[in-house]
């Protein structure tokens, strides 16, 4: 899978990544819709030396279609659309500022202005006081009204200490929780505390906040320590900012169909993801586009991603193992799987095909076809692929305890499963695990047949919400159970004879806790009537 | 590029990960770990997921080990302590390896042994699935190796898979490159006024991770029953000049309100109070899982001054009330200090020998982790270099798994 | 905020005003731990946190004022509590001395400028302090076993010199005893200055280093004048 990258972005994370790829001689094609790259003049000679690298400003991503090893790009700069090849594509786009004025309820002006207002006016070396004539006090303001975050108290505190020791400014830092989570923060908070900078925090209470008519902004509070009220008065005023995904960065995430988050950025916290992945495999999120980050945590995304693209060029460590396959004849293309696709991998042209180098085997297209027309090794969607069934130890076959089968997500419940075994837990007699690939590949019909089977009830057992490698694979099992105790309760069997719960792997007694307490739930029932003694 | 062997000191979260990326290259990798059981202090964490996942990578950590152990290019040394670093045109390493006291090979990880030993410690048990075996003498505690005078788990064994007379063993490897990935060390907080070591019921956030993980609930230690009321006191050993440690440990206000919201969701019934000086951010929606924890929680912003003991094994912290200025005494079932993240003073040998630079706090300088030619075959990566998340761990692995196969392609073909 | 409640205008606080004080004010985290630890907390609505913010910011007036500073008995449990390394105690210690000796509390700067001018803090004049002394002396030398016993007063030579807590010689004299006779016992050769002899130097209390200067010079002088080499100064 040796393709040209797609780099998208600009900023320390995106230059890191352009300068190794450039330096291994490896075809980078960069955009974006800003007016410029920001690479070194090195990197500049060399682009125009060689052709490994290509860089489109002004450039815009509309589409992309394809898959991990071969995507079709459709870019567009000054009107034109120009189609692109590529191997792989990251997303390393900057972090957009958002000024929290209104936060504060403050409107700018010439004495109120934001952090990043500020950064360039603070001199470097210090000694210029022109700027900051007729400024006595300077307020700081962050994390009052929503916490802030170290980032943004590491630039506060670097600003203050050089207006505070070199400008004879007084600076005075009104914050809620004093964010010091950073490397050599707390330090620099001793540095500011020395250099006579004044911190005043707040906890439940806010200070009252008015903007006067000549510009300054007076606050008025109760010092929490001491208990006095206090009045500042505040010749300028710097508000703190949220760092947020640019707006580009959001849009790439709806036009590639990442799993975006809540907030915008283009990679979801899903722990699954780390470092740089996305839920597209030939799709890297780095920098500031999939978190708040510092310069050096850029720089660590840069490297994790140049390392993720050059494992991509390696035979994946899945390679050869088969992966889900539409059998042609059965497919009415509904399109049911391509819209569930978690991770995009299904590819419509005139047939509607698995992409198999983006599958990752979850299973879910194979649960939800209506037509059971994908395969995937073992997997049919009736037939569930059948692991070793993990029983306690010392466990006796007893016919009067109830038999269970727990569908097992190999990620989490399975895991489990072992771990409580390990730990000694006796797990009932009756208990079948049944490994399944992903939570989303037990359908309906794999629980109908356990029933159907040798089960007087069923568990599905699942990633927690959040946890789970294809996001929505639990959320799928859940309502898929669900549908079944709609269909039980339709013929007036008990819904209790089925279960979804959330596992994570290293919950061992929590998987043994869950099995027993089933199994006594069971225990009050008689045993279930659909049962045939197939296995 | 050549066949290359790369060693990583340390199998905790940060070592597992380089480990795994440095093989994808067919890179041979040599993790040595110095405990019995790999995935360091994260794989001890329990998860703290009520109904939703809260993005604390400790099931991360499992699928790693997992990986790691079923990958043919990495082998993982357990019981494994570095006597000696040197290099020549390679690195040379001298270990010594922990007598196997346990065959690996024919252990099923029964527990007999653990159930027989009569010594308390003696016997310790992992914590993860991928631990095999699942028990391990510990050879400060075993009454055989003191004075030979108790064989009960090896008579009791019923794979005949114990053998106390093993002895250690000195074996070198070689190694291309080093990553030192050893971790931190917990702070200790018994010279705290708060009666840890003496009082039963006050542990250490890291002992609380392990309680739940074991028991599914906050039990308290005094007498396995579930604590009706928990105080967590943060920053204890962390933000202290005093120590030397002038540094926040940045996870253990994620980790003591995760901890307290699935102790409020598993036990609904008890009281929580959290000491604090100033939370700090974590996770990608702070402000909302901030306005909810504090409905679960009693957020205090004052740090207790000391804790007595009171009827029943029950603590009476003594702590500061804002308002009036007075102290107020509070009585707890259980108290949980937050201990923050250290350099590992073991580790320092291993750290001088590789020519690592160490700064003031103590953690190798991040500067000369991920160092390349500064480094001459060196890296550091994780928490060596300064408390982080397992994330965070994660990343910096990653990115040092980079830095090392640059070093290995100097002069030959890339990769 | 109520507008009759008066504000303090921060901008006016010169937060340098103790900058010269090396006690590290300035690193105060407000933890809150020395005010876990003090057990004056609460009293007056104050406690050692609070004292060490309003130094930090330059609240003189206030922290001068207000009694708190003297209700703390300087243990230094918030000391040692302290992350930080603050010396609190000293901290107290110097608002002390801050404020006007005419308002130092009770007896305190009585006692103190009593004893700079007179050598002891209750002006007891030096005939009256020997009188005191030997009829004590007396007493003991009444008891069984202390036959002989006499108290020597400006002894030159004598190997060890001590001072007189004022109290011993004004109310509790009877406490005089027992450490006098264990010197007996001992067959310690000691003395007891007549000028100077007061072991109570309330400077130290007040705040005021040159009064315990003062104060301490004349004990040294009074070694050196009796030549006596080494001195037991129970204060």
């Amino acid at each position: 899978m040796t393709g040209k990258t797609l780099l998208i972005g600009n900023g320390p994370c995106a230059r890191r990544i352009a300068e190794d790829l450039v330096a291994r001689n490896r075809g980078i094609l960069v955009a974006t819709p800003e007016q410029g790259f920001d690479i070194s003049p090195a990197l500049a000679a060399k682009y125009t030396a060689e052709t490994s690298m290509e860089i489109l400003t002004e450039t815009k991503v509309i589409s992309c279609r394809g898959s991990a090893g071969n995507f079709s790009v459709a870019l567009k700069h000054n009107g034109k659309t120009r189609k692109a090849a590529v191997g792989n594509i990251v997303i390393a786009e900057e972090e957009r500022r958002i000024p929290c004025f209104s936060l504060y309820g403050l409107t700018p002006a010439s004495t109120i202005i934001s952090l990043s207002d500020l950064k360039p006016l603070v001199p470097e070396p210090p000694g210029n006081h022109r700027r900051f004539a007729g400024i006595t006090s300077m307020v700081f303001l962050s994390g009052i009204v929503e916490e802030s975050n170290p980032v943004i108290m590491e630039e506060i505190m670097a600003a203050c200490l050089k207006l505070q020791t070199s400008e004879k400014l007084k600076t005075y830092i009104l914050t809620r929780n004093l964010k010091v989570a950073a490397d050599g923060l707390e330090n620099m908070y001793r540095k500011t505390k020395t250099a006579g900078v004044v911190y005043i925090k707040f906890t439940d209470a806010q200070p009252e906040i008015v903007q006067m008519e000549d510009g300054r902004v007076r606050f008025e509070f109760v010092d929490e320590i001491t208990g006095d009220f206090l009045r500042l008065s505040a010749d300028l005023t710097i508000v703190d900012e949220k760092i947020a995904p640019s707006n580009y960065a959001t849009e790439l995430s709806r036009i590639f169909e990442l799993d975006g988050d809540p907030n915008g950025f283009a990679q979801r916290d899903n722990v699954h993801r780390l470092t740089v992945c996305s839920n597209r495999r030939g799709i890297l999120v780095a920098g500031p586009a999939r978190c708040v980050q510092s310069i050096s945590d850029q720089y660590i995304d840069a490297g994790n991603a140049v390392l993720s693209l050059l494992e991509q060029e390696r035979p994946a460590s899945d390679q050869g193992v088969e992966k889900a396959r539409i059998e042609t004849g059965k497919c009415v293309r509904c399109l049911t799987c391509y819209r569930l696709c978690p991770y995009r991998a299904i590819l419509v042209n005139t047939r509607v095909a698995v992409a198999p180098d983006a599958c990752e085997r979850c299973g879910i297209c194979v649960a939800e076809c209506p037509r059971g027309a994908i395969g995937m090794g073992q997997q049919e969607s009736s037939k569930p692929l059948v692991l070793p069934a993990i029983t306690g130890a010392k466990a006796v076959k007893d016919d009067r305890l109830p038999s269970i089968t727990a569908y097992c997500c190999s990620r989490s419940a399975a895991r489990a499963a072992e771990l409580a075994a390990r730990l000694g837990y006796s797990l009932p007699p009756g208990l079948q695990v049944v490994e399944v690939p992903c939570g989303g590949s037990v359908s309906l019909g794999h629980i109908l047949a356990a029933l159907n089977g040798n089960a007087d009830g069923v568990m599905v057992l699942t990633c927690h919400e959040g946890n789970c490698h294809s996001e929505f694979g639990n959320i799928y099992a859940r309502q898929r159970v669900d549908r079944a105790k709609a269909l039980c309760a339709a013929i007036g069997m008990e819904s209790g004879r089925l279960v979804h719960r959330t596992l994570a792997s290293n919950m061992g007694i929590e998987f043994a806790q869950a099995v027993a307490e089933f199994e006594k739930q069971l225990l009050e029932m008689e045993p279930g009537r659909l049962k045939t003694g197939k296995k | 590029m050549t066949q290359k062997t790369v060693a990583v000191i340390g199998g905790g979260v940060t070592g597992l990960s380089a480990a795994l990326e440095l093989a994808r290259f067919d890179i041979s990798v040599d993790v040595f770990e110095k405990s019995d059981f790999a995935g360091g202090h994260a794989i001890q964490f329990a998860c703290k997921a009520a109904d939703r996942c809260v993005k604390c990578g400790a099931c991360i950590v499992e699928e790693k080990l997992s990986q790691a152990l079923q990958d043919p290019r990495i082998r993982i040394l357990t019981g494994s302590r570095i006597e000696k670093i040197s290099k020549a045109e390679r690195f040379s390493i001298d270990l010594n390896q922990k007598a196997e006291y346990i065959d690996a090979g024919k252990c099923t990880s029964c527990g007999v042994c653990s159930a027989q030993c009569p010594q308390d410690g003696a016997v310790i048990a992992g914590v993860s699935k991928s631990h095999l075996p699942f028990y391990a003498i510990q050879e400060d505690k075993c009454r055989y190796l003191a004075d030979k005078s108790c064989t009960r788990c090896q008579d009791a064994c019923p794979e005949t898979a114990i053998t106390l007379d093993a002895t250690a063993t000195a074996i070198s490897r070689e190694a291309d490159a080093v990553v030192l990935a050893t971790g931190f060390s917990l702070f200790d907080p018994k010279n705290k006024p708060y009666g840890y070591g003496t009082f039963q019921n006050v542990v250490t956030n890291l002992e609380l991770e392990g309680i739940v993980r074991r028991e599914g609930c906050a039990l308290k230690p005094s007498d396995g029953q579930p604590a009706n009321s928990v105080a967590f006191i943060q920053c204890v050993g962390s933000r202290d000049a005093k120590l030397n440690h002038l540094w926040c440990s940045k996870i253990c206000c994620g980790s003591a309100l995760r901890m307290a919201q699935l102790i409020k969701a598993r036990q609904p019934q008890t009281q929580i109070s959290f000491f604090y000086i100033d939370v700090q951010t974590f996770g990608s929606d702070f402000q909302a899982f901030y306005r909810q924890v504090q409905g679960d929680v009693h957020m205090v912003r004052a740090i207790p001054g000391d804790i007595f003991q009171s009827e029943g094994g029950r603590l009476k912290i003594t702590c500061v009330d804002n308002q009036t200025h007075d102290t107020v005494q509070e009585i707890f079932d259980l108290v949980v200090l937050s201990a923050g993240l250290q350099p590992c003073e073991q580790n320092i040998e291993v750290i001088k020998q590789l020519k690592l630079n160490v700064g003031d706090d103590g953690f190798v300088d991040p500067s000369t982790a991920n160092g390349g030619e500064i480094s001459g075959g060196v890296f550091a990566a994780g928490t060596v270099a300064g408390p982080m998340s397992i994330a965070d761990s994660i990343a910096s692995a990653g990115d040092a798994a980079l830095q090392v196969i640059k070093y290995l392609e100097m002069g030959e073909k890339p990769i | 905020m109520p507008d009759s409640l008066e504000f303090i205008d921060l901008n006016r606080l010169d937060h340098t005003t103790f900058r010269n004080w090396q006690y590290s004010q300035d690193y105060c985290i407000t933890c809150g731990l020395c005010a876990s630890s003090c057990p004056a907390s609460g009293i007056d609505g104050f406690d050692p946190r609070k004292l060490i913010r309003m130094i930090s910011l330059g609240l003189q007036d206030p922290v001068v004022e207000s009694r708190w500073p003297w209700v703390c008995t300087m243990c230094g449990k918030c000391e040692n509590v302290c992350p930080m390394e603050i010396d609190i105690a000293d901290a107290v210690r110097n608002v002390r001395s801050l404020r006007e000796r005419q308002k130092v509390p009770g007896i305190l700067q009585k006692g103190l400028e009593a004893a700079l001018e007179t050598g002891n803090n209750l002006r007891l004049p030096k005939d009256d302090f020997i009188f005191i002394l030997e009829d004590v002396a007396e007493e003991i030398a009444a008891e069984p076993g202390f036959e002989g016993f006499h108290v020597a007063v400006d002894k030159k030579g004598a190997d060890l010199l001590t001072t007189i807590h004022n109290k011993l010689v004004n109310t509790h004299t009877e406490d005089l005893k027992h450490w006098w006779k264990i010197f007996h016992a001992a067959g310690e050769n000691w003395t007891v200055p007549t000028e100077n002899w007061e072991g109570t130097s309330w400077g130290y209390f007040t705040g005021d280093d040159e009064a315990m200067k003062t104060m301490a010079g004349r004990i040294y002088e009074q070694m050196q004048k009796l030549e006596v080499k080494n001195l037991l100064w129970p204060e």
